[in-house]
């Protein structure tokens, strides 16, 4: 290749050495973009395989640790969600209140239903009421985020969101 | 101390891209040089002085002394190259004297004659055991059969001329050839003899005009880097094929393996969404939340300015405040009554804002555990 090379013209090595040149660089540059895009993607799984690992390695003491609080639950004083959304309708009962919809997360040995109760100009004391009410059913049923506000328009008055949640537990399959 | 042709001289020999001439061809002296001044200037004038000729009409080089002292200085009539002798000169490494290969000895040579002989040609490079350098080169061509009666002459000759011992104390047989050209320099091989003579003195030997030598070299020069750019930009470009290949098995891999990662995504979701579950159990099962016992406390040490808009828990020990007053000063007022309040740990006041008479601000309130008592978040 040398000789090929340098038996040429001048001009002919030059052109040669430019048009080379321009390729190298255009796609060397591309090249080393795409490179330094593979080594992040090659980081980012390394990163989220060691994160699934450690996951994987904890998900028999997650399962114990589910069952443990599964196993502490009194089933007596658990509800599923419709007893919770009807518990809740009989705490609140006399009161302007809305429910939103109920959502439910599960493990294997247990469900965790939440439910939003929203009340619109509402007095203290009857929230008050409310609010004892849910709380004397503590563990089982409790208030798991609160907003109250004051209703500007009616002085005295308040509108209060709360997140209900209510425990069940899941008998195993047989 | 010169050369005589005694007929027309042999034809140059060429080997590995080096061409060397017949001694023939040259008339040599060596010349005393004066310490730290110019070589090159100091051999032209020695050339203008012991010759008929200009430097600009001769092809000449010369070989310096180990202490720099003396030169040997070679040079030939250009007229007496044709154009057809010429013609390769531009594409040669050098163009040096056959006796070159008798030059550049590491040490002092005793007195005494070696003897060259090739074909029908006799070298006598005779030593006068004062320095490295011969005291002379003799050349001559046997005509017919007559090559012990050439050498006897050339020995008497040396003896008279130069006053050695008229008989040879070395005798070599053979072409000299070029054996290697690198960076280190060029090897050159006698018959019995090698010599490395070093690029710079391969240079100072090369007997080609000294502007065309000079022109030459910067052709050389810019031959060599257009070279080696064109040769890294070869590798550069086979680097981009094997840099191309790699991504691409490199991909196909980390397709396979965010594969894998993908089937275990579902039972890895799992195992956290039970995590959390079961820590919000824990928490529930710890702690109550109480967003009235929060706001009895923030309520207690309000200034009588300070209306509360809206109270939201961040946890179940933390609850921001959005509040308005009509005294500026009153918020400050209020974050030092929460800081000093038995059931506070944290008070952070923000979004300070005054419009129409009115500052508004978000205090957000960090409760210790166990504010609210038995029963509640401990």
């Amino acid at each position: 290749m040398k000789n090929f090379y340098n038996e040429r013209l001048l001009r002919e090595r030059v052109l040669m050495l430019v048009f080379l040149g321009i390729g190298v660089l255009w796609w060397g540059t591309a090249l080393v973009g795409r490179v330094r895009q593979n080594l992040q993607v090659w980081h980012s799984i390394s990163q989220e395989a060691e994160i699934q690992r450690l996951w994987l390695a904890k998900g028999a003491s997650v399962g114990e640790r589910t069952a443990l609080v599964a196993r502490q639950l009194d089933a007596g004083r658990t509800m599923n969600a419709a007893q919770a959304y009807a518990e809740v309708s009989r705490i609140a009962q006399g009161l302007p209140l809305s429910m939103g919809v109920q959502r439910t997360d599960r493990t294997e040995n247990f469900a965790l239903h939440s439910l939003q109760v929203t009340f619109r100009q509402t007095d203290l004391a009857s929230l008050v009421r409310f609010y004892e009410g849910v709380a004397a059913r503590a563990p089982y049923l409790g208030i798991d985020q609160c907003t109250i506000s004051a209703e500007r328009a009616t002085p005295g008055m308040i509108s209060a969101v709360f997140r209900i949640y209510s425990v069940e537990p899941i008998k195993p399959a047989p | 101390m010169s050369a005589i042709p005694s007929s027309a001289p042999a034809a140059p020999v060429q080997v590995k891209g080096l061409i060397l001439l017949s001694a023939a061809r040259f008339f040599v002296r060596r010349v005393p040089l004066v310490a730290g001044q110019d070589v090159v200037a100091q051999v032209e004038l020695s050339l203008e002085t012991i010759g008929p000729f200009t430097p600009g009409q001769l092809y000449y080089g010369y070989c310096l002394s180990g202490d720099g002292n003396q030169a040997l200085v070679f040079a030939a009539y250009r007229r007496n190259f044709s154009a057809a002798d010429t013609a390769a000169w531009s594409t040669a490494s050098a163009v040096l004297p056959e006796f070159a290969v008798w030059l550049g000895q590491a040490t002092a040579v005793p007195a005494g004659v070696w003897l060259h002989e090739q074909g029908q040609t006799i070298t006598a490079l005779i030593w006068d055991g004062v320095g490295e350098l011969p005291a002379g080169v003799l050349t001559r061509e046997a005509p017919g059969d007559s090559m012990v009666a050439l050498r006897e002459e050339l020995l008497r000759e040396a003896g008279n001329r130069f006053g050695v011992a008229a008989q040879a104390s070395r005798t070599f047989q053979g072409a000299v050839t070029a054996s290697a050209l690198g960076k280190e320099g060029l090897t050159l091989k006698g018959a019995q003899q090698s010599t490395l003579l070093s690029l710079a003195q391969m240079r100072a030997m090369d007997v080609r005009d000294k502007t065309e030598l000079a022109g030459q070299l910067g052709r050389h020069k810019r031959d060599r880097a257009l070279w080696l750019a064109f040769a890294s930009a070869v590798a550069g470009l086979a680097a981009c094929l094997v840099a191309e290949s790699g991504l691409l098995v490199s991909n196909v891999l980390a397709a396979r393996q965010r594969h894998g990662l993908e089937a275990n995504a579902a039972a890895v979701r799992q195992i956290e969404e039970a995590d959390q579950l079961a820590g919000r159990m824990e928490n529930f099962a710890r702690q109550s939340l109480r967003p009235l016992e929060m706001l009895v406390v923030l309520d207690g040490t309000r200034p009588a300015s300070v209306e509360f808009v809206q109270a939201s828990t961040r946890g179940p020990r933390q609850m921001e405040l959005e509040a308005q007053t009509a005294n500026a000063a009153d918020p400050q007022e209020y974050e030092k009554a929460l800081k000093g309040h038995a059931g506070v740990e944290k008070v952070e006041l923000h979004d300070l804002r005054t419009s129409g008479g009115k500052t508004t601000f978000l205090v957000t309130v960090t409760f210790k555990p166990g504010f609210a008592g038995p029963g509640g978040t401990r």
